[in-house]
C-alpha cells in the first residue's frame, strides 16, 4: 500500500503510466476550472483567480513539460544508466495525482483579497481561518506530490542517495523558475 | 533450509576458494585448488534473476511482465547486478595477483 502511495512507479512507469496522467491532468484542469485552483509554477499552487479554461489546461502542461525536459537532461548527465525520455514523461505525469485532490480545496470558501485594501484589512484576510484551514490541507499534498516526483525521478534514472537529492533538488527549483518565466508570458498574470 | 554459499573470507574478506568437490553418487572426492566462478559471488536473488533474464531471451520487457515490475524498476535491477559483478570481478583480479 505505501509503495502504491509513494512509489508506484516501481509498477507502472512508461507509456501506460503516461496515458493515466494525461487523464488526471484533464480531470483536474476541469476540477480547477470550478475551484479557481492554479498550477501557476512547476510546484505552485494558488486558489482564488477566476480565468478561461485554456489557462487552467495549459497551466499544469507546461508545468509537467518543464519538468521533464529538466528532469531528463540530468538524468542523462548524472546517471551511469540509460535513461528513457518516455520513463521520465509518463511517471512525472502519473505523479500530478494529489494534485487532482488537491484542486477540491479550491471549493473551501475564502475571503476575496483585494490587494487595493489597506495593510490591516490585509492582514485580516490572509489570517482568516478559512484561508489558513486551506493552506494546512495543502500543505501534505504539495509534499507527497514533491515524495512522488523524487520517486518518478529515481525509478527513471536509477540515481540513489545524495547524487539523486542534490540533481533532483537543481532540477525542481530550474523547472519552477522555467515554467514561472513561460506562464508569466503566456498569461500575463 | 537452503545453505548460503560463502564466498568470501569471515577473517580477512578475500574471495574464498574452492579446495574439494565430492560427487554426490559414489562420494569420490576431488581435492586441488579451484576457483568460484563470479556468478556464484552474487547473492542468490540476482543469480535468478540472470536465469529469468536467460530464459526470457535478454527481453526486459519480457522480465517486467512476468515479475509484475515496470520496465525501468527491471533495467535498474539488472544495472544494478552489472555494478556488483564488476565488483566482484575487480576483487578477483585483485586478490590473484
Amino acid at each position: 500500500m505505501k509503495k502504491w502511495l509513494f512509489n508506484p512507479f516501481q509498477y507502472i512507469a512508461g507509456m501506460r503510466a503516461l496515458l493515466i496522467g494525461w487523464a488526471i491532468i484533464l480531470v483536474t484542469a476541469v476540477i480547477a476550472f470550478f475551484s479557481h485552483a492554479h498550477f501557476d509554477g512547476a510546484i505552485d499552487i494558488h486558489f482564488g483567480a477566476s480565468s478561461p479554461f485554456i489557462s487552467y489546461f495549459l497551466e499544469p502542461i507546461i508545468d509537467w513539460a518543464c519538468l521533464i525536459v529538466t528532469m531528463y537532461m540530468l538524468g542523462r548527465v548524472a546517471s551511469d544508466s540509460s535513461v528513457r525520455f518516455i520513463d521520465i514523461a509518463g511517471t512525472m505525469a502519473l505523479a500530478r495525482w494529489p494534485l487532482f485532490l488537491v484542486a477540491f480545496l479550491g471549493f473551501i470558501p475564502t475571503p476575496v483579497i483585494d490587494p487595493k485594501a489597506s495593510l490591516d484589512v490585509l492582514v485580516s484576510q490572509a489570517l482568516s481561518p478559512a484561508l489558513i484551514t486551506q493552506g494546512l490541507l495543502t500543505l501534505p499534498f504539495i509534499v507527497w506530490f514533491i515524495a512522488l516526483l523524487y520517486n518518478a525521478f529515481s525509478v527513471s534514472t536509477n540515481l540513489k542517495g545524495s547524487k539523486a537529492v542534490w540533481s533532483f533538488i537543481g532540477g525542481l527549483i530550474i523547472a519552477e523558475i522555467i515554467s514561472k518565466v513561460i506562464l508569466s508570458f503566456a498569461f500575463k498574470h | 533450509m537452503l545453505k548460503k554459499l560463502p564466498h568470501t573470507c569471515p577473517s580477512c574478506a578475500s574471495p574464498l576458494r574452492v579446495k574439494s568437490l565430492i560427487c554426490g553418487h559414489c562420494a569420490t572426492e576431488v581435492s586441488g585448488e579451484f576457483e568460484l566462478p563470479i556468478l556464484a559471488s552474487i547473492p542468490l536473488d540476482d543469480q535468478q534473476f540472470i536465469l529469468d533474464f536467460v530464459k526470457s531471451s535478454g527481453s526486459l520487457k519480457l522480465m517486467a511482465e512476468s515479475l509484475k515490475l515496470s520496465y525501468p524498476t527491471v533495467r535498474n535491477m539488472l544495472d544494478d547486478i552489472i555494478k556488483r559483478l564488476e565488483k566482484s570481478e575487480k576483487l578477483s583480479n585483485s586478490s590473484k595477483k
